[in-house]
């Protein structure tokens, strides 16, 4: 890291770079092929938070995301791949951004998901039925978005998840597994969007999370491991419904992931000096915004969504 | 992308090289996905997709592929043997996958998935864990999978405990063994004889862990786990009610009216009034139910008290601390009662039955009429005797030197032993006082750890004896100056501490008091100026009507609707960032004045109390029943959800940057139908 670097937020470069991103043709870009729906909502999300959203062709982006959903419901994370639960909600939050809802059959989706809920509560990713806490989350957002919440089970889904609780307050992929600042996120927005938070022990794992700050200012995902701006989503949102933030240095995280810009050419890397990538470019913005960074639109720290679009879906219409 | 270097402007990537790796990858991506949905599992096409998922392990849909195929090679191939081979190829492939990517979620389910047909040997796939968890020790995968190969066969969790301790002894700071340590040891620990076998183990290597690794955050997070399990406990039961037992109330009802005055005392000396339209009772218990049951019984007998139903404060499903039960007062007849509750759900709750007397008396209109007047006191403030800053940290110092003495009695809680319900133990006292000696001389050592510093102050708060208070109190303290980057929690706790303590003594309550000539107003409660940043302990403030939390720092004021008597609420020059933090507010019928001038409502963009109270967005509420009028919704959903409901008579909210927006103002005036009189001025309708 070098201390001449600028620390301010590089918005227009860091949008000019989203841009790029579509019309690049490189190895990495090969490589993130089959998640292409995931890399829209990442680029797509922090273009709206960077005030940007208009830049983009809504329309052509509807259409494509159609064009990737299957019979069943479910959305595959590009064309011709399978459906996946994750891509279903990326795919019903990017509609949600362009205000396209409509667009979509809601009934058609939720009973694609719904589908995937096991008797135990919890949910698969597919039909292969890899099981993680993960699904619950995307499960329970993308059902709330679509309030459709009434086709699976929410008792037994909240039940799972406090089958994943750890001895410090934290939650993993499956029973058993070990706390990691990701899972917890998932496990923590979906009990406050299924209004189950009183599960939580908000004192002991709001401690662990705040321990997750690193001298340099930057946050790990568990303890002992290197900080990454990824998790200045995953560990700041969930101490965000938890209520718990300010037990961070907040100034100190601020400029972790500033110095985590590439001043010339936008963009944001996992930590200084690392190669940028659009995942990291979105969880940079969105946990400078849950810091309250001058400039950028505020996220819900549960849906992932701007709060200006959570508050259209839930506060427009009647329900 | 993780740890890869920012290649340097101007020093491009050779372009050619990357050209061939990308149209070759680029190839085979294409490839397989026609073969895919051509359903083609052919021998090439399986070798091209092997190909790819070696390159790229997180292209899902090329596991599904091979998923597929697999099941398309088991319909012409019935021989078990030859299955086997299938999927042995299957197992090799995906170690390859992990060579290039070992965090794959794909090619570990694709494993599990080929081992679920329970034609492979396991013992193999330990050997590759015992590689992979020596190669990289925290890798959750890595130990995701051996938790499923265990299940798998059957393993003992004894014997995967003597893994663990391996993993442990082999590097103290291998978090992911200790918590499979506490995975393997929660079952094992649920017997009393057990338990202290178990714990002293694990305290044992705790110990060692410290001395090894001082610095490591691992075994500090487990000790804190064993401190919980060893904690003094007490079982369930009631620790604070209204009526409180023992105690004497009055009521008086308006002829002809619902309307109820009652006067009764409080822990304090003092005579406390209030009106209501109900007698409710309020029983606290020291933990959260979901479900709660109690008798009330009366001598003289009175109709339908078995008919009354209680309900939790937050009048939700949630499990809830405090619980209320409303008394049907029109059934009384002028004389005197002595009233019995009693919890019967649930059923392990110690308990004798709370015990209170009430006397009955009905008015005339003209004598209530005089109770109207001082109706507009209840929400008007006496002035306050000393508001200097000074002289509130002169009060502030005064009281710090001020000690618990141990044998005074609680007030405002159930006037019992403190003690009686602690199953304290020789095995937890010794535990507890050897963890004190080991830290002590941690600290010899280093005087400045942070780690050995808050470890003792829960060592010492959880063995629960007052004379240990001060000390966490003062260590509490010192934190902040030592790890200055959580500063916020450690003040969090500190807090919270010396609430419980003040609480807890009445000399130090009785100068917390409103200091007022007025008789009929005094028994107020005045904390403010003393830099709280959260409280608990509010079973014992039950009784409480009015209460100045003014000049703190608090964020919330959650808790609080356990006080069902509060009329007056001050909490103006504090921290409160938003309207969703004063939700819990919403649930205290009686609440008629409240200021929040001087906080922070409207600064942040970001609310944290969003998805602490039952609305739309946590599903639990249509947004049908907030939506009133033609105030846009958008914007005024958390007043409505927040306010909508309450009886505040007076508001004040100057001094927050939302007080001078005028939408924001109207929206307050329609969502209180009752309000007179907003930042002094009077409603106009
Ligand atoms: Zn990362």
């Amino acid at each position: 890291m070098s201390v001449e670097k600028m620390t301010t937020f590089q918005l227009e470069k860091h949008v000019d770079y989203i841009k790029s991103l579509d019309k690049k043709a490189d190895f990495d870009s090969v490589v993130m092929e089959h998640l292409r729906m995931s890399g829209a909502y990442w680029g797509l999300t922090a273009m709206d938070m960077m005030h940007s959203l208009d830049d983009m062709d809504g329309d052509e982006i509807a259409a494509w995301i159609l064009k990737c959903q299957h019979d069943c419901g479910g959305f595959g994370g590009n064309l011709g791949h399978d459906p996946h639960i994750l891509y279903t909600l990326n795919a019903v939050q990017i509609l949600a951004l362009f205000d396209k809802l409509d667009v979509a059959d809601a009934d058609k989706i939720a009973n694609y998901i719904s589908g995937l809920q096991k008797d135990d509560g919890s949910f698969a990713g597919d039909e292969w039925g890899e099981i993680d806490t993960r699904f619950t989350y995307a499960a329970v957002n993308c059902l709330s978005i679509l309030k459709r919440m009434h086709t699976i089970n929410v008792q037994k889904a909240t039940d799972f998840l406090v089958r994943c609780r750890n001895f410090d307050g934290g939650f993993g992929c499956t029973p058993g597994g070990e706390s990691h600042a990701g899972q917890i996120f998932c496990c923590v927005a979906a009990l406050a969007i299924m209004g189950a938070l009183h599960h939580v022990d908000k004192d002991l794992l709001g401690w662990w999370l705040c321990e997750r700050q690193v001298k340099a200012g930057g946050l790990n995902g568990r303890p002992e491991k290197l900080p990454d701006v990824c998790y200045s989503w995953w560990v700041l949102s969930s101490l965000v419904i938890l209520d718990r933030a300010h037990w961070i240095n907040k100034e100190k995280l601020k400029d972790f992931i500033l110095n985590c810009q590439d001043q010339d050419r936008g963009g944001i890397s996992d930590a200084p000096d690392d190669a940028v990538d659009v995942f990291h470019t979105f969880f940079g913005v969105a946990g400078l915004s849950l810091l309250e960074y001058p400039g950028i639109k505020s996220i819900d720290p549960a849906y992932a969504l701007p709060v200006h679009v959570v508050d259209r879906i839930f506060f427009r219409q009647k329900c | 992308m993780h740890g890869r270097k920012r290649i340097p402007i101007g020093q491009a990537a050779d372009k050619g090289k990357d050209q061939t790796k990308t149209n070759n990858l680029k190839k085979l991506l294409s490839d397989f996905l026609r073969n895919h949905h051509e359903r083609c599992y052919s021998k090439e096409a399986l070798k091209q997709n092997a190909q790819l998922l070696e390159l790229n392990p997180e292209v899902y849909t090329a596991w599904n592929y091979r998923k597929l195929a697999v099941r398309h090679l088991f319909e012409s191939e019935i021989d078990e043997a030859a299955r086997k081979l299938i999927l042995d190829e299957e197992l090799q492939l995906v170690e390859r996958a992990l060579q290039s990517n070992v965090k794959s979620y794909g090619a570990w389910h694709h494993r599990k998935w080929v081992i679920d047909f329970g034609l492979s040997s396991l013992d193999h796939e330990f050997m590759l864990l015992k590689m992979l968890l020596k190669a990289d020790c925290r890798n959750f995968h890595g130990w995701n999978y051996r938790r499923f190969c265990v299940e798998m066969k059957g393993m003992t969790p004894e014997k995967e405990l003597e893994y663990a301790t391996e993993k442990i002894n082999e590097n103290f700071s291998n978090y992911s063994a200790w918590h499979y340590r506490s995975k393997l040891l929660s079952p094992l620990i649920k017997g009393k004889e057990n338990k202290e076998d178990v714990l002293n183990e694990e305290y044992r290597l705790v110990n060692q862990a410290y001395f090894t690794e001082p610095d490591d955050q691992s075994a500090w997070f487990y000790n804190t786990w064993l401190l919980g399990e060893t904690k003094i406990e007490s079982g369930p039961h009631v620790v604070g009610s209204w009526p409180e037992d023992g105690s004497s109330i009055s009521v008086d009802a308006q002829e002809g009216s619902s309307f109820v005055a009652v006067n009764f005392r409080t822990p304090l000396d003092s005579e406390h009034r209030f009106e209501s339209r109900t007698l409710t009772l309020v029983i606290y218990f020291n933990e959260e139910f979901s479900d709660v049951a109690a008798t009330i019984r009366s001598k003289p007998e009175l109709p339908h008290l078995s008919e009354v139903q209680w309900r939790s404060v937050s009048g939700t499903e949630a499990p809830s601390r405090a619980w209320l039960a409303d008394i049907p007062v029109q059934s009384f007849a002028e004389t005197e009662y002595t009233f019995f509750v009693e919890v019967s759900s649930p059923k392990e709750c110690q308990n004798t039955p709370i015990s209170f007397k009430l006397k009955y008396t009905k008015r005339g209109t003209s004598e209530v009429s005089r109770d109207q007047n001082s109706r507009s006191e209840c929400y008007s403030w006496p002035s306050k005797k000393s508001s200097s800053d000074e002289s509130q940290v002169g009060m502030r110092l005064e009281l710090e030197r001020l000690t618990v003495d141990p044998s005074s009695a609680e007030p405002g809680s159930i006037k019992q032993d403190p003690t009686r319900y602690l199953r304290r133990d020789n095995w937890q006292e010794t535990v507890l006082e050897e963890q004190v000696d080991i830290l002590r001389e941690l600290l010899e050592l280093e005087e400045n750890s942070k780690w050995t510093l808050l470890t003792l102050a829960r060592v010492l708060a959880a063995h629960g004896a007052s004379r240990y208070t001060d000390e966490v109190l003062k260590l509490y303290k010192r934190l902040p100056d030592i790890d200055p980057d959580h500063a916020d929690y450690y003040k969090a706790q500190y807090s919270i501490l010396y609430v419980d303590k003040i609480t807890r003594s009445p000399d130090i309550l009785q100068k917390l008091w409103w200091d007022v000539e007025d008789r009929l107003s005094a028994g107020w409660l005045r904390w403010n100026g003393l830099s709280l940043s959260d409280f608990r302990s509010v079973e014992r403030l039950l009784w409480v009507q009015r209460l100045d939390l003014s000049h703190n720092q608090l964020r919330t004021v959650d808790g609080l609707e356990a006080m069902q008597l509060l009329v007056a609420l001050d909490v103006s020059h504090n921290k409160l960032p938003n309207i969703t933090s004063l939700a819990s507010l919403r649930l205290i019928p009686s609440l008629q004045y409240l200021n929040i001038s001087q906080n922070e409502i409207g600064d942040h963009q970001v609310d944290a109390t969003r998805y602490s109270f039952p609305s739309v967005l946590t599903n639990q509420m249509c947004f049908s029943s907030l939506s009133k009028g033609n105030v846009n919704a958008e914007r005024s959903w958390e007043l409505q959800a927040v306010f909508g409901g309450m009886n505040l008579k007076v508001l004040d909210i100057a001094g927050n940057s939302v007080a001078s927006d005028e939408i924001f103002r109207e929206t307050i005036v329609r969502a209180l139908p009752q309000l007179e009189l907003l930042d002094g001025e009077q409603v106009k309708r």
